[in-house]
């Protein structure tokens, strides 16, 4: 029943469903269907590639660029790019990946924006967090454990906190992580095994060893 | 070596915590959609040239008034939208920063890193316009 309705012009019905449904060929189905109406030029195509897949994309960016406002930013212009591009989109990779390594790409830059300036966000005022004793007030530092390890990524490469997020966070394969970078797999790797090390020290340096 | 792990182990806890904690953010789902919908359907420009900026926005002296919007707005959809005689004119991508050392404000156009500063007190006693401006 559903897949006559599916075939209906009606997006806001067809969006709805997909949300809803629980079965991934269906998904899958759904999927392949909204992408052939993007190419065409069809925005409902893209309201459905939104519903499926636009939470996915604000939690990834999110949690690469610390920042909700611009987690939100980011999946406004990867759907705008994702309209303008999907003629390039040949299937080759499932979507999700596609869309991924777009994601990743365009966190890169700002990332990397970011670094050229020195200006730093309005609500970073974390200076006197530094030491932070897990011993004699976890309370406080559960509260505070969060905003520490946003000033640590911020120290990393932009590569490097890209891979450590998607490894560590968004649980994903040195494979996957690899063929969303387009870089090599042992790029990825010694990206993340650096990345680990430069916390550690980082850590060290603030004094955390024994306190925990 | 039993340092090292703890400090290992410091850090699992930490990553983990600021992935739940972002995990518990808000996606403003439809507010986003409407965005990318008014910027496919051209009812929102977004501005990539300074003459551009200039045109809509320095020459008529509305910026101070569309940095107050995005300071009371709580920074929150920076996409604000310049309604000139009531036709929209232009929106704009703020992203609000503030200098370490001198405490001095500015907003970065996001779409091509152009930097506009105004000193913060400029902010004190400015009404905005909701006529002029709104945000999405």
């Amino acid at each position: 029943m559903n897949w006559l309705y599916y075939s209906m012009s009606d997006s806001q019905f067809v969006t709805n469903w997909a949300i809803s449904s629980s079965n991934p060929i269906r998904d899958k189905m759904i999927e392949n269907q909204a992408i052939a109406q993007c190419k065409d030029g069809d925005v409902a195509g893209l309201k459905i590639l939104y519903e499926l897949h636009a939470k996915k994309i604000f939690y990834l960016a999110l949690r690469i660029l610390s920042s909700p406002q611009e987690a939100e930013d980011v999946v406004q212009d990867i759907f705008i790019k994702v309209f303008k591009n999907i003629k390039n989109y040949r299937g080759e990779a499932a979507f999700g990946t596609w869309l991924y390594r777009v994601t990743s790409n365009h966190c890169l830059d700002i990332l990397r924006k970011r670094k050229k300036h020195t200006w730093v966000e309005i609500d970073e005022t974390l200076e006197n967090s530094n030491r932070i004793n897990f011993k004699n007030d976890p309370e406080h530092a559960e509260k505070m454990l969060s905003p520490t390890i946003v000033r640590a990524l911020d120290q990393l490469s932009p590569r490097q906190r890209i891979c450590l997020v998607m490894r560590e966070m968004e649980n994903l394969s040195y494979e996957e992580i690899s063929i969303c970078l387009g870089i090599s797999l042992g790029s990825v790797k010694s990206n993340i095994y650096r990345a680990k090390e430069y916390l550690r020290n980082y850590f060290k340096k603030m004094g955390f060893v024994g306190e925990y | 070596m039993n340092q090292d792990k703890q400090l290992d182990d410091q850090i699992d806890h930490m990553v983990s915590a600021y992935s739940k904690q972002s995990s518990m953010e808000t996606f403003h789902q439809e507010k986003v959609w409407k965005s990318i919908e008014n910027r496919l359907n051209k009812k929102m420009e977004v501005i990539h040239s300074k003459s551009k900026i200039n045109k809509y926005v320095l020459k008529t002296g509305l910026i101070a008034a569309g940095f107050s919007i995005a300071l009371s707005g709580l920074l929150y959809y920076r996409t604000v939208v310049i309604h000139r005689n009531g036709i929209t004119a232009a929106s704009i991508y703020l992203t609000p920063q503030i200098h370490k050392k001198s405490g001095q404000s500015q907003f970065l156009f996001q779409e091509n890193n152009l930097k506009l500063r105004v000193d913060t007190r400029d902010f004190k006693g400015l009404n905005s316009d909701p006529i002029l401006f709104s945000k999405i």
